[in-house]
């Protein structure tokens, strides 16, 4: 796979299955044992890094995030490559209008930089970091 | 120097403590984006601020452990065992990704991203706790 290729699966990432809650494309873009490690656990229990492990965690932790914030929206800042990985510069934004990580909806809007690194072997993510600061999203959530 | 040659300067200064030398990775009018400092526009403005780090830490060790670079833009994982000054007993351990734009082998931009609880200890420090 080209670097331009794994691109724009990153982009299906973000786009479909992020912004527009496609959840039957991490079938087709992630491996089967996939792990992400990123803060806020995929059971919404914590607030904690905690390891997301295979695609059905994922999917949780995609509803998770579009229960809490219905109309959640990724922008991707910057997106670079090298090899068989990926790296974007993310900044993702919402309204807190259901439950999320145990904290009742509050309204608040919210608006969190991060970045993603992801790797990828034959068109299929197998592994990814992602790193953002979940201290300040639940300050966000107290506005 | 290229801009992975770049990088790896970033993390050798860093870790020897030589914040000057770090401070020359950067252009005259770069621009950071850093998750405790804030926004920090110019090469005078950060000078400053790192050399007040030796007194701020008692221990501060920045582990690279991936470097993507494409053209003029970079990222990396590291990982920041560190020990605030006033809290030695506390130790603090986070993963860290940053995200860079090069000039001419310089950083002219960085974001620095990761969890604040972690750094709690020197949280606390700087705010007179």
């Amino acid at each position: 796979m080209t670097i331009e290729t794994n691109k724009a699966i990153l982009g299906r990432h973000f786009n479909e299955v992020l912004n527009h809650g496609h959840l039957e494309v991490i079938d087709e873009i992630y491996s089967s044992d996939y792990i992400l490690d990123a803060p806020v656990r995929s059971d919404g229990s914590s607030q904690e890094r905690s390891l997301t492990k295979g695609r059905e965690q994922l999917k949780q932790r995609v509803i998770l995030f579009r229960t809490g914030f219905p109309d959640i929206h990724f922008d991707m800042d910057e997106i670079i490559g090298e090899m068989d990985t990926v790296v974007v510069r993310y900044t993702y934004s919402g309204t807190h209008l259901g439950l999320f990580a145990g904290v009742e909806p509050s309204g608040c809007s919210i608006a969190i930089p991060g970045i993603l690194i992801a790797h990828l072997i034959d068109g299929k993510i197998y592994e990814a970091f992602s790193a953002f600061d979940s201290a300040e999203l639940l300050k966000q959530l107290a506005c | 120097m290229d801009n992975h040659e770049t990088i790896r300067k970033y993390f050798e200064f860093a870790n020897a403590g030589k914040w000057d030398a770090w401070c020359d990775l950067f252009t005259d009018d770069m621009v950071m984006d850093e998750q405790l400092a804030g926004h920090i526009v110019g090469l005078a403005a950060l000078r400053p601020m790192m050399a007040g780090m030796g007194q701020a830490y008692a221990k501060f060790q920045n582990v690279l452990k991936e470097i993507v670079v494409e053209g003029d833009q970079g990222a990396v994982v590291s990982h920041i065992s560190a020990l605030a000054a006033k809290y030695p007993d506390q130790p603090i351990e986070a993963d860290v990704m940053n995200f860079y734009r090069f000039r001419d082998g310089k950083f002219t931009y960085m974001r620095n991203v990761h969890d604040t609880k972690p750094f709690e200890p020197f949280l606390r420090q700087i705010s007179g706790g």
